[in-house]
């Protein structure tokens, strides 16, 4: 028998080197490096030097991007129903607060990472207001700040036992309460700014909104068994309501309501129900199948210029609920063996048919915001294009991506010749082409807002883009897990749904986020094409103001930071979670 | 790609399938129905493009490309575009200025950044590693704009004292002017000689190095070849009028192609279209066919088969119905060789000639083209915001190839004694460029269709000035297709060149 001294719960030896050690053998280890050192440092102290001169310089116009910051969060949205805003952007802190709980629990950081986080940001601090041109109170109030934390770094670097784990999430709310609490304090040190209560208090409370519902995430974690699932669709469901119904303010015509949508509701839910029934009813396989040909005959037909006239009613209302049934009715059987499972099918689409004909009603019907344009621009445009460019053409990807690796040629040279015709083209003629071209496709009556024309144009080319990273996915499946689903006796529609996409998906995960943060890059292109996202707020309508003449610098460098800081804490993010779910580990 | 088809039962052909349950049937009638869909949607909407364009007075006609257009151009080869094609033309030049000279800056700076991401340097690794994540998390077209307002606010005014090195290099507002050394008319005679001795000096460098890899000898072929290529290289500059003598096979080709009937040239690609579907079907066939005989064909290969053969009549039908493409062919092809002959009409004089900026009046420069070049604010903002924007994503994509070259060569060649710098060039680059090279070329590809943001800071590239086009002539629907088809064209060549170079460099395995 081996006998060992060594306590095999013990933790590993500290590997954490004394800060001068570091600095020796990083910096110093040679006279080459030493040399490099000395003239990287010099040029860098040189480079912020002139960064700062430049941002501190006494003629510049920061107060152009303080004064119009809601003009880059929102644009022309009308004050008076700047709640809307709010509410929406409350909605997103409930939901974010809540899948954090869910998702994350409480999760740890390394106290040895935020004390060199609190050094780093001393350091910084103390270069900057030694570098900067800026008075000598602000300079002095700079250095004190800067010392204080690298003291309280150097002290808790004593204090503090090695392998001693913080809250992330407490670290993180400490931030964000200090940087609200700034919102105060800096329209006190700096004197031409003022920031208006009605920013602030809001804000406080969205902070605190999100603070509860993180609390609130976390008492029911242990209750509520799906919390994942349905937090899942409720950040589906936000993003058409938040556009749709809270920000678009739709004016509700209650005749129109009663006398077509709500029996076309009925009418769809009910009789759909009973279609799905029999449909799926395993004793009848042919009379269904029969039946879905019907169905799927009819849609079709409905949507060919053969219907081109319905003498009483807007035609979308029928067919777009009719295509939905039907693809429904198409899948239905494959989901559904027993009794139980057919329930689940008809629950299932009468929630859909309901959600559709909600969200059919409000975003066809006017809005009662008064306003001449687009009523959204902004960083609110921004997120827009974004996240329902990216909900578009998500799924869009998947398709094209299933239609290049599929065994039928007709799908595959369609799906290649799109994926390759628009990754060869810059997204900008794709703009062009939903700016120009779309509306010479439709008929002269329909007349479509520049921002839908703009987001089908991001979706279709972002549609390419996700592809390629869902093809790579799928050609990473093993051919065994094809053979075994087919084994089992699951048809295609099933095996690609339940055995290849979830693993073929999780595979590239991190690649859709890469191209998801490219696509939000991306749609700065809309400025181009005319609409006021931040990029236009920047370039064109701050320094167009009178008293903010030749202020495109500040401004360009606020909106960079904004983007930055999307984008790197959207990739960091991406890196934990690929740490995480250990992709190419396994 | 996995075939995942289930393998049909010998008896499948005598037990009575009913129809809507025959795999085969069912894929191909589910194909059959996409198709006729899809083209019936695309029949609809142009229908609808037509009657639209008619209802607000267009038609798809191409003859803005050989009309008179009234704008001017800030900078390129035709600044007074005479025609829809000059104009368009100074934009796809103005644009592959860009892309070319930004892919090798780009370059250059990005492997720069990668090795120092990997530098033992702590300064040095934070510094490349900032300037990363700074720059590829901040979209292009923000940089873009920045750098033009950069340009605009903060450079100084021109003057004729201003300037870094004033008579040479101006840095002002109006951008950044130098000396440079333009091509004159016998630029392209000397150019043919330069192509010729390259090649000359070329077979010189391999006879001499096979020499030396068989005898053991030293034959200095990198320097003979040199040398043999820069003695050609003077000797034509003052004699290459003698290539002159090609502009007598131009001319000949010009007359060719002004006296050929249409109806030949339309025979011509017919019998081309023709050629090359039955080139692909024997091609394809000879890939299938094993010492056994031909293999069994699958679903695929016939439909690829068929397909091949249906195009190759489609073309044919085309070329002949059509006699527009033939009769353009023809027009375009004496016109490109007219424009070539030019260039070799006995020219004579220093095919280079240099020349330093020249200020006709404090604030403006002359012409750029006669008098030095010039980055206008334009051209200036978009180049440096894609070269900074691509070093970035290079920069990562270097570090990446460098780090998956195996730990055991770095070992292995400090133990044989290199240096440091000598093991990066040596050992470990030359192997990380196989790993590199692919998405490098990417990389290219999104530079090249990033140049397209031009169009944001007035820079007259091929978008611009197709914007301009459309917006006097209403030529929307043409314009885009022309952008589609040029940036098309674009992105093909780099691929294919970058392929070209890839096969080459990886590992052959067997």
């Amino acid at each position: 028998m081996v006998t060992t001294d060594l306590d095999p719960k013990a933790a590993p030896p500290s590997t954490t080197l004394h800060p001068m050690r570091w600095v020796k053998d990083n910096l110093f280890s040679s006279a080459w490096n030493t040399a490099l050192t000395v003239a990287v440092a010099a040029g860098v102290v040189g480079a912020l030097f002139g960064i700062l001169s430049f941002a501190f310089a006494p003629e510049r116009q920061w107060n152009s991007v303080v004064s119009n910051i809601r003009l880059y969060a929102t644009f022309a949205y009308p004050e008076s129903d700047y709640w809307r805003v709010w509410a929406s952007l409350g909605i997103v802190v409930v939901l974010t607060g809540l899948s954090i709980a869910a998702w994350a629990g409480r999760p740890l950081v390394a106290a040895s990472k935020v004390i060199r986080g609190a050094a780093i940001a001393g350091a910084i601090v103390l270069l900057i207001s030694v570098l900067s041109p800026v008075s000598a109170g602000v300079r002095v109030i700079g250095l004190v700040t800067g010392l204080v934390l690298l003291l309280l770094a150097f002290v808790s670097w004593k204090a503090v036992p090695v392998g001693k784990e913080l809250p992330l999430l407490g670290v993180v709310a400490v931030l964000a309460v200090l940087a609200l609490a700034s919102l105060w304090i800096l329209p006190i040190l700096i004197d031409p700014m003022e920031i208006a209560p009605t920013t602030t208090i809001p804000l406080a409370f969205e902070l605190a909104l999100g603070i509860a519902a993180y609390l609130v995430g976390m008492w029911l974690r242990p209750q509520v068994r799906r919390l994942q699932s349905i937090l899942v669709g409720l950040w589906l469901l936000s993003v058409p309501l938040i556009y749709m119904v809270i920000l678009r303010a739709p004016a509700w015509d209650w005749d129109a309501i009663v006398g077509e949508d709500l029996p076309i509701w009925l009418v769809f839910t009910i009789g759909g129900s009973f279609l799905l029934w029999f449909v799926t009813d395993p004793k009848r396989t042919t009379a269904g199948g029969v039946t879905t040909a019907i169905l799927v005959l009819g849609t079709i037909v409905a949507w060919t210029p053969l219907v081109a006239t319905w003498p009483w009613l807007p035609l979308y209302k029928v067919r777009i609920p009719l295509l939905v049934l039907a693809l429904w009715v198409i899948a239905a059987p494959s989901f559904s063996g027993s009794t139980e499972s057919r329930r689940g099918t008809i629950v299932g689409w009468v929630g859909v048919a309901t959600v559709m004909a909600f969200f059919l009603v409000a975003g066809t019907s006017g809005s009662a915001l008064v306003i001449q344009t687009n009523f959204i621009g902004g960083l609110l445009l921004t997120l827009l294009l974004s996240i329902v460019g990216l909900l578009i053409a998500f799924p869009l990807g998947i398709l094209l991506a299933l239609g290049r690796t599929s065994t039928m040629p007709i799908f595959r040279v369609v799906s290649t010749v799109y994926i390759e015709v628009v990754r060869g083209v810059p997204l900008i003629t794709i703009l062009f082409f939903g700016a120009l071209f779309l509306p010479l496709f439709l008929p002269s009556e329909i007349r479509i807002d520049s921002v839908i024309r703009a987001l089908i144009a991001i979706s279709l080319f972002g549609a390419a883009y996700l592809a390629e990273n869902v093809r790579g996915g799928l050609q990473s499946i093993s051919t065994g897990q094809y053979e075994s689903a087919k084994a089992v006796g699951l048809n295609t529609v099933q095996m690609t749904l339940l055995i290849i996409l979830p693993q073929a998906l999780r595979a590239v995960i991190p690649a859709l986020v890469g191209q998801a943060i490219a696509i939000f890059k991306d749609t700065s292109l809309v400025f181009i094409i005319g609409l006021t996202e931040i990029l236009a707020v920047a370039q064109k309508v701050v320094p167009g103001q009178p008293s903010f003449v030749g202020s495109q610098r500040e401004n360009l460098l606020f909106v960079a930071f904004v983007y930055w800081m999307f984008t790197f804490t959207f990739s960091r993010a991406s890196q934990r979670l690929e740490r995480k779910l250990g992709v190419g580990e396994r | 790609m996995t075939s995942r088809k289930t393998t049909k039962s010998p008896s499948a052909g005598k037990q009575s399938v009913p129809l809507w349950r025959n795999a085969t049937f069912l894929k191909w009638a589910l194909q059959i129905v996409f198709l006729v869909v899809l083209i019936g949607f695309a029949w609809i909407a142009i229908r609808q493009v037509g009657d639209n364009l008619r209802r607000i007075g267009l038609d798809f006609s191409w003859d803005f490309l050989d009309e008179p257009v009234g704008f001017q151009i800030s900078e390129g080869i035709f600044i007074n575009p005479q025609t829809g094609w000059q104009a368009l033309f100074t934009g796809m030049v103005n644009m592959l200025r860009i892309t070319v000279s930004g892919i090798v800056a780009a370059t250059i700076l990005g492997v720069l950044v990668g090795i120092a991401r990997l530098s033992r340097n702590a300064l040095v690794k934070g510094v490349a590693t900032s300037y990363v994540e700074t720059i590829r998390n901040i979209p292009l077209l923000v940089q873009i704009i920045f750098w033009l307002a950069f340009v605009q606010l903060t450079f100084p005014k021109l003057d004729l004292e201003s300037g870094p090195i004033p008579g040479w290099l101006y840095v002002s507002r109006k951008g950044v002017s130098f000396a440079w050394l333009f091509p004159q008319d016998s630029f392209w005679q000397w150019m043919v000689a330069l192509i010729i001795g390259g090649v000359v000096s070329y077979y010189l460098y391999r006879r001499l190095f096979h020499k030396r890899e068989e005898t053991g000898q030293e034959t200095h072929a990198g320097a003979w070849a040199l040398g043999l290529f820069l003695i050609l290289a003077v000797a034509a500059w003052f004699i290459n009028p003698i290539f002159g003598v090609l502009s007598y096979v131009f001319s000949a080709l010009t007359s060719l192609f002004e006296s050929l009937p249409t109806f030949s040239m339309q025979l011509i690609l017919a019998a081309l279209a023709l050629f090359a579907a039955w080139l692909f079907v024997k091609r394809f066939l000879d890939s299938r066919r094993t010492p056994a005989g031909l293999a069994k064909l699958t679903d695929d290969d016939y439909f690829r088969l068929v397909s091949a053969g249906v195009l190759g009549v489609i073309g044919a039908g085309i070329a002949l119905f059509v006699p527009g493409i033939g009769e353009a062919i023809l027009t375009w092809g004496g016109r490109f060789f007219e424009f070539v002959h030019g260039k070799f009409d006995f020219n004579t004089g220093a095919p280079l000639q240099g020349a330093r900026p020249a200020l006709v009046q404090a604030g403006l420069f002359a012409n750029y083209e006669e008098t030095g070049l010039t980055m206008s604010p334009g051209f200036f903002s978009v180049w440096l915001g894609v070269v900074l924007y691509t070093s970035a994503f290079i920069a990562e994509i270097v570090r990446g190839g460098i780090l998956a070259v195996s730990k055991g060569q770095t070992e292995a060649g400090l133990a044989m004694g290199l240096r440091r710098s000598q093991l990066l060039r040596l050992i470990i680059l030359p192997q990380a460029f196989r790993i590199i090279l692919p998405p490098l070329g990417n990389q290219y590809l999104n530079l090249a269709k990033n140049t397209s943001l031009g169009v944001a800071v007035a820079f007259p590239e091929v978008v611009a000035v197709g914007q301009t086009v459309f917006n006097q002539r209403g030529v929307s629907v043409q314009i885009i297709l022309f952008w589609m088809a040029f940036y098309l064209m674009v992105s093909l060549t780099i691929s294919a060149i970058v392929n070209y170079f890839n096969r080459r460099i990886q590992l052959v395995e067997r």
